[in-house]
């Protein structure tokens, strides 16, 4: 089975809002710009394409039946992944591994800002009988599990500053981190905790993205590409759909994680940097435990002690993570993939760590799922 | 893009399904009948792993098999979280805000979200118990427990 590179990404967007665009144009510039990368004609060189898309997100019916023209991928392959965008990579991933294509192209993207409530869309995906009937903005489900986290690791809404500023400031040298700023951690300490106990500084807004990344066998690639980003593990794993049932628990993130880990041989130690799901403050530190980045006894020193900073041992979050970014819906995967693939070819500016040769992503779908991807890259070096 | 020349346009529109009868399924009809014509909450026995669990379904998340009784349970719940909600689903701001709680019950996996009454300051931890509507109003829903209250 031949190993699998990613040779070229592109993305256009992220922004709160791309009026200048739709979401085909969008789309079309984000694969122009992946496919330019490693020099390849979409309508010659391309085995399949898959979309990640979601109707009710997209606001179109049937909506990856719309995916096809963009990609230059008429009277080809092409496949739809409701998901996160990670899982459609994986998708991808299995394509070449099973020897059935050698280049697959993986889209993903959010046009957030055409979604008039994107609350009640959220609220759209809780169950009928059992949860939709309170009638509650979908983000107090984060409110009931931030309480219960932070009550039973003793962590603060201080605490949770700390990542505020951590990711929002990381943020501020990525170009495309449309939320960074500079924290006044007095005014978070002020701010209304309108989802009790968060504030909406615990919150990752939404973002315009597309994101387009170009997969090759390991021929392909290094024929192609002279900096191929090499997919070393990946796997996926969903909890129950109900979140009664479940509780408050990341489990499928700690067995798609372990699946990784395991099937790579790795474990933390060896990961130099973590691009993780951020879209709730407290929730870093929930996936920071799934990943055993840290554990349930560390996890509070191992914040205040700053070592998920980028002078820490154990980076999280560089590009700024969502609260930087914003959340690009489903192309929250795929995008972190984006600043992943750049720092491990060297190609991340001022925001290139030292020593950058192997990462983890680690992406979720956000409330009211339990459904996470993990992903293990690395440059080869 | 190239060639603009003309004001950015939106096209609005909307989603023609907005209404559902959504079916509620054999267990959680008897689940919800028992909530209008007994008072109480019962939760899914699974005869194969032995587990009780809420909400309740006719079939077993955690041992895959089909599931098909109900038993009753401690009425006694306790409070896993909580969280003043003021904002609806709309994200509209609220006249009455309202306490929500994640609640479990013993010997039980799982658990029920609901609205905490009669409470100044709710606690993890804190023991409830629920509270129903008068026998002749309620319709078979959720909805016929006003809400929990401390014990």
């Amino acid at each position: 089975m031949s190993e699998v590179a990613i040779i070229g990404a592109g993305y256009y967007g992220f922004k709160p809002i791309t009026d200048e665009v739709s979401f085909r144009e969008g789309t079309f510039l984000a694969a122009m710009r992946a496919y330019e990368q490693c020099n390849i004609d979409p309508r010659k060189d391309v085995d399949s394409f898959i979309a990640c898309e979601e109707d009710f997100n997209v606001g179109i019916a049937i909506s990856n039946e719309f995916a096809v023209d963009q990609l230059g991928g008429v009277l080809k392959p092409v496949s739809t992944v409701t998901s996160e965008s990670l899982i459609g990579l994986a998708s991808g991933y299995m394509l070449i591994k099973s020897g059935l294509c050698d280049i697959v192209v993986v889209e993903a993207h959010s046009k957030a800002s055409n979604l008039v409530s994107p609350e009640k869309i959220l609220e759209f995906a809780m169950d009928p009988v059992y949860e939709r009937f309170l009638n509650f903005h979908p983000n107090y489900l984060a409110s009931l599990e931030a309480r219960n986290y932070m009550e039973k690791r003793g962590i603060s809404n201080d605490d949770l500053a700390l990542i505020i500023k951590k990711n929002k400031e990381n943020g501020l040298l990525n170009p495309r981190a449309s939320y960074s700023i500079t924290v006044d951690l007095e005014a978070v300490k002020k701010s209304e905790k309108i989802f009790d106990p968060l504030s909406e500084y615990d919150i990752a807004q939404y973002t315009d993205a597309f994101v387009v990344v170009v997969l090759a066998s390991k021929e392909k690639a290094e024929k192609l590409s002279n900096k191929p980003v090499w997919i070393e593990g990946l796997y996926w794993c969903s909890e129950s759909s109900l979140t009664p049932l479940r509780g408050f628990s990341t489990n499928a993130l700690e067995l798609a994680a372990q699946k990784v880990y395991d099937r790579t041989n790795l474990n933390p130690k060896y990961i130099d940097f973590f691009e993780i799901d951020d879209r709730f403050s407290y929730r870093e530190l929930m996936h920071i435990e799934a990943l055993k980045v840290s554990n349930k006894d560390t996890i509070k020193k191992d914040l205040r002690e700053g070592r998920f900073s980028k002078e820490g041992d154990r980076i999280v979050n560089a590009s700024g993570g969502y609260l930087a970014t914003g959340v690009p819906l489903d192309a929250g995967g795929l995008a972190r993939v984006y600043e992943a693939f750049l720092q491990l070819r060297n190609e991340a500016g001022q925001m290139q760590l030292k020593n950058a040769n192997r990462c983890l992503i680690a992406s979720w779908r956000g409330i009211p799922t339990s459904t996470y991807a993990v992903c293990a890259l690395s440059n080869g070096a | 893009m190239e060639n603009r020349t003309s004001r950015l346009l939106r096209y609005p529109g909307d989603m023609e399904a907005e209404s559902y009868l959504y079916t509620v399924g054999p267990l959680a009809e008897q689940f919800l009948l028992s909530i209008k014509n007994e008072g109480k909450i019962k939760a899914a026995y699974c005869k194969n792993c032995g587990r009780l669990f809420l909400p309740v379904r006719s079939f077993c998340t955690f041992c895959g098999k089909e599931v098909n009784e109900l038993r009753e349970i401690d009425q006694e719940g306790v409070v896993e979280s909580f969280s003043k909600v003021k904002l609806d689903s709309f994200g509209k701001e609220l006249k009455e805000p309202f306490y929500l709680a994640y609640i479990k019950f013993r010997n039980v996996e799982g658990g029920l979200l609901h609205k905490l009454g009669e409470v100044k300051e709710p606690k993890i931890g804190m023991k409830v118990k629920p509270v129903f509507k008068e026998s002749k109003e309620r319709i078979g829903s959720l909805e016929d427990i006003l809400y929990f209250r401390p014990i």
